[in-house]
């Protein structure tokens, strides 16, 4: 009992913390799913298969609820309002809506969602997806069991990931949503529109490119997490023309195990890189970690070129990219990189 | 607790007999063990450096080398904090398993652990407590408000705490507790973020003021818990036969209660919770030394942070370039020792 | 429970006339308190049947049974609530009659699966097979149970040395309850840390995923259980006076022993593979029975009643009070047993009556 299971318990919610911040991180799921129907646009009924089954939606959906990680930014950049979202209370406002989306929904009016109690990694709320008398249930990125999306197709029609839990890039999610809505066209211009704007900055900011940069979160006493190549956020760098350092290699003793690994503050000088980015969810952390006299003493750290990635929203929306997030971020992420990668010899 | 049928009286004085001689050179032993474990402590980690190095660190501190940094920042702290959390869980789980005449007692079971993240909680989350070294108080006050609570609600009633009582009211508490924990902790996700640098009992990133906060507690309590050697052995015959040596129940059952709040509210404010050392240690100085309190509350305080600070230089080598929690390593060396020790026999009753 | 020494039983040995008086009037007090019990679970289940997110109301319920209701309600009734309300139930009765057991052969009131390395093994199977085999519903539902058992057959056999000592059974569950702690440590910390909130459940039990699919055989294993323990519960009255009395009495003390505790883990295990390790249940159901009924001896029947009833409202709790938040079960539980258990603490003179 108590005794015994208490710290892992508290372990547990620890890591469901971490999990808040990791469980955006896809790792490369491979080929799209895309199987059934649909044509062009409005071409309904539309079949999409996934991991977990079939969903055949009859028609163009009116109801959308989303659950699972982000679906709701492709949702509603697709212009659709969600009738029902999952909350998010790391990074979202006092009613666990993120910022971009909240004004997204203020833009196109209408009815406010119902937000769904319980983390998007919970099991999901059925009685209130049953309240909100969805046409369709999009979770294309989320950990939903066999048994769990079973019961939700009994609701209405579900779209589960195509192939792993939580491993469901941002593309691949609109252009999964934008098929369940029907409107793929406007999805695959979306996608196109985001890319771009990636690439303009990217060009806009010569700086960045191939400067080096070593992407790690302080999340546990004394020791880094230190994000792989095939990490979403470091994989939005990438985007932006800079490059992994070869620390991040040399240092991995395992490279296949998951979406990142672990370097004791002991090892913090073996990091050679030319920036180092991580995220802090307040002012706070960042200071109790910069205080620290081993941080203290990394030449990066010293010499300025520390990215310091703070506040929830900012972390949720850098370390989970989405069609929305990217644009509401991009242009205080760049800046605070420009300015690390300035202070490069 | 057991079904011992008055078995402290007759077995206690005929272990104790043969064991002196034993007993004095499980001591050296021990005192040695703890000696080497300290040192390894301070020349091992994630980062291999030389014997050289370390020693240099030690002796002449150059504070822009970065690897003498490593020893004397992070390394001799957390040494340290092994040294006196360690030992304060071990004496303190060997005074509750006196105190509550059960085998079972650890610090978590009067409550004290989670009375101590309970109050933690409520700093961060509340207060906005940010530092190990502000979550010590709260802590404190978190173990002597639920040790307090325990001991109330068990004293009601003619016969006063009885070890029957203690437990049940200890685990009722310890519930109702992490209950509450739990629940913040899900609903409130930044208290969770400041949380696990505390909670996930570990001797990292402790740092000196907390060591310098908690030691006067541990050197209190470890003293008044020595001075309980003979009541304690007193109690274990049973509360009628105490009485009839002539001793103060209440008086004893008032000091032990003192003297686990003080090791393991220090104990739990430093490393946060580390489950099973306190349950574990005592019950190997048992084995070794017999049923005599005065000797088993000396040789827990040497054992147990032998075996904390062991198991802590094992975390930082084995997952190397990164580290394990202390925690996971205790479990795994001490479960399979304490169970062969438990099936040897050994394991003397209380 | 059964304490060590005599001094703290009801002391001295009445007469056969006063143990008869005795017995008739605590036998009829623990049919009033079972009554009681009875009534309060189905007021609760009541309750919580018509008590949801989804806005279907009693009257609603109403309608369902003249097969009036429309799919929507029929779902969110049968489909939803009904399963959940009834794991809830079947899985505190288990649990409580699990720890009744186990406190019983162990002689110790700290002795119960969730002490003893039980339901630590399941939380430890349930997390392997969450992270690394990816398995849910029903097939998990098997692994947590084989683990469990898989690791109560270990505890046994670590612990037999010429027969089993409630002492040494004890000491060695412990053991193997801290290797499966760090066994789910371990495995948290290693792994994907997406599982983690699926894995959660794992470590507070939950009733979020219950439905009929894993209550069939739940409620299949709880009757066959349950039928063993009214063959076996004579001998336990027995063996609750100790093992020269049971000896005395022709009921043999070690055999009987093991197949209580095989009921026990079996008990313990159906529940924890559908929910998960659900905290303090099983601790608190026999002392909260047996001080409430005070009779000073075992009382099976209220004790599988207070663990469900405990179970039920601590889901109900977990559901309603605090909007926005659907708390795991596991979280609620120590909250709702344990000020009533207190409380009983702080009014019982005798402390022989409880335990």
């Amino acid at each position: 009992m108590t005794a015994l299971s208490r710290p892992v318990q508290m372990t547990a919610a620890a890591l469901v913390g971490a999990a808040l911040l990791t469980a955006c991180s896809g790792t490369d799921a491979g080929d799209d799913g895309r199987t059934g129907g649909g044509g062009g646009d409005g071409a309904f009924p539309v079949t999409i298969d996934s991991a977990l089954g079939e969903a055949v939606i009859p028609e163009e959906p009116e109801r959308v609820v989303t659950w699972g990680w982000s679906a709701q930014d492709v949702v509603l950049a697709l212009d659709v309002v969600p009738v029902a979202m999952p909350r998010n209370d790391y990074g979202g406002n006092e009613d666990g809506v993120f910022e971009w989306d909240a004004d997204k929904i203020e833009e196109l009016g209408g009815d406010q969602p119902t937000i769904l109690s319980g983390a998007h990694a919970d099991a999901p709320p059925l009685e209130e997806i049953v309240e909100a008398r969805p046409d369709v249930i999009l979770a294309p990125n989320s950990g939903l069991t066999q048994e769990d999306f079973d019961r939700l197709q009994e609701i209405a029609p579900t779209v589960a990931y195509p192939e792993q839990p939580w491993a469901t890039t941002w593309q691949e999610q609109v252009d999964i949503v934008g098929r369940a809505l029907g409107k793929e066209d406007e999805a695959a211009a979306l996608l196109e529109d985001t890319q771009a704007q990636v690439e303009a900055l990217a060009g806009e900011n010569p700086e960045l490119e191939g400067t080096t940069f070593f992407y790690a979160a302080a999340n546990e006493a004394d020791v880094l997490n230190v994000y792989r190549e095939y990490d979403p956020r470091v994989e939005m760098l990438t985007d932006l023309g800079m490059e992994p350092s070869a620390s991040v290699s040399e240092l991995d003793t395992d490279p296949d195990d998951s979406f990142f690994f672990q370097v004791s503050y002991e090892n913090l000088q073996e990091i050679e890189t030319d920036v180092l980015v991580m995220y802090f969810a307040d002012e706070a952390s960042l200071e109790e970690f910069t205080s620290d006299p081993l941080v203290a003493a990394m030449p990066a750290v010293q010499e300025g070129r520390f990215a310091p990635i703070v506040g929830e929203d900012f972390v949720m929306a850098s370390s989970a990219p989405t069609v929305l997030s990217i644009p509401w971020m991009l242009d205080r992420y760049v800046p605070e990189l420009v300015a690390a990668a300035e202070n490069v010899e | 607790m057991t079904t011992t049928t008055g078995g402290g009286a007759r077995t206690a004085p005929a272990t104790r007999r043969p064991g002196r001689p034993r007993a004095a050179l499980g001591f050296l032993l021990l005192g040695l063990a703890l000696a080497v474990a300290a040192l390894l402590s301070l020349a091992v980690g994630a980062n291999p450096l030389p014997p050289g190095v370390v020693l240099d660190a030690v002796l002449r501190t150059d504070p822009t080398l970065p690897d003498h940094l490593v020893v004397v920042e992070k390394r001799l702290p957390r040494t340290l904090v092994g040294l006196t959390a360690g030992l304060a869980l071990g004496m303190a789980g060997a005074v509750m398993q006196g105190l509550t005449r059960n085998p079972l007692a650890d610090p978590g079971l009067l409550g004290i652990n989670a009375g101590a993240s309970l109050f933690v909680v409520g700093a961060i989350s509340l207060l906005g407590a940010t530092s190990p070294g502000e979550y010590v108080w709260f802590a404190f006050a978190g173990a002597a408000v639920s040790a307090v609570v325990v001991y109330g609600v068990s004293s009601f009633g003619r016969e006063g705490a009885t070890p029957v009582k203690l437990a049940l009211a200890g685990a009722a508490v310890t519930a109702a507790l992490t209950s509450i924990v739990t629940a913040v902790l899900l609903v409130d996700q930044s208290s969770l973020d400041q949380m696990r640098f505390w909670q996930v009992g570990a001797l990292a990133a402790r740092g000196l003021p907390v060591v310098a906060q908690t030691t006067p507690f541990i050197v209190g309590g470890a003293l008044v818990a020595l001075l309980l050697g003979r009541s304690l052995n007193g109690l274990a015959l049973g509360d009628d036969v105490a009485r009839g040596l002539g001793q103060n129940i209440v008086r004893t059952r008032i000091l032990a209660a003192v003297a686990i709040v003080a090791l393991c509210g220090a104990a739990t404010a430093s490393v946060g919770p580390i489950a099973f050392v306190g349950l574990l240690v005592p019950h190997v100085a048992r084995s070794v030394v017999g049923l005599d309190y005065r000797l088993i509350l000396p040789f827990s305080a040497l054992a147990s942070p032998t075996l904390l600070l062991a198991c802590d230089v094992i975390a930082r080598v084995v997952a190397r370039p990164g580290e394990l929690q202390v925690g996971i390593v205790t479990a795994v060396i001490g479960a399979p020792l304490f169970i062969a020790l438990v099936r040897k026999g050994k394991a003397v009753r209380l | 429970m059964i304490t060590t020494r005599p001094s703290t039983r009801p002391s001295t040995r009445p007469s056969g006339g006063t143990v008869r008086a005795v017995r008739r009037r605590g036998t009829r007090r623990e049919a009033a308190v079972t009554l009681v019990l009875v009534l309060l679970l189905l007021g609760a289940m009541l309750l919580g049947v018509s008590v949801g997110r989804a806005s279907v109301s009693l009257p609603e319920l109403l309608d369902l049974l003249t097969g009036r209701a429309d799919q929507v309600t029929r779902f969110v009734l049968i489909e939803l609530r009904l399963p959940r309300l009834l794991t809830a139930v079947v899985t505190g009765a288990c649990l409580g009659l699990s720890g009744a057991l186990l406190q019983t052969i162990v002689r110790n009131p700290l002795a119960s699966p969730d002490i003893v390395g039980i339901t630590h093994s399941a939380s430890a199977a349930g997390v392997l097979g969450v992270v690394y085999l990816g398995l849910s519903g029903l097939a998990l539902a098997g692994f947590v149970c084989l683990g469990a058992l898989a690791a109560a057959a270990a505890i046994y056999l670590l612990a037999w040395r010429h027969g089993v000592a409630g002492y040494r059974l004890l000491l060695i569950g412990i053991g193997v309850a801290a290797l499966s702690t760090s066994v789910v440590s371990w495995v948290l910390t290693q792994s994907d840390v997406r599982d983690a909130r699926v894995a959660l459940t794992w470590i507070t039990g939950s009733l979020a995923r219950a439905d009929w699919p894993t209550l069939n055989p739940l409620l299949g294993c709880f009757a066959v259980l349950v039928a063993a323990l009214v063959l076996l519960g004579g001998r336990l009255r027995s063996l609750e006076l100790g093992d020269d009395s049971a000896i005395s009495l022709g009921v043999p003390a070690e055999r009987t022993r093991l197949w209580l505790l095989l009921t026990s883990v079996g008990l313990a295990a159906s529940a924890v593979a559908v929910t998960g390790p659900v905290a303090f249940v099983a601790l608190v159901s026999a002392p909260i029975a047996r001080r409430t009924v005070r009779s000073g001896r075992l009382a099976l029947l209220p004790a599988a009643l207070i663990g469900a009833l405990i179970m039920l409202a601590s889901d109900l709790l977990a559901q309603f009070t605090i909007p926005d938040v659907l708390l795991p079960v596991g979280v609620v539980t120590g909250i709702v047993g344990a000020p009533y258990l207190l409380w009983l603490l702080m009014r019982t003179n005798r402390s022989g009556a409880g335990g």
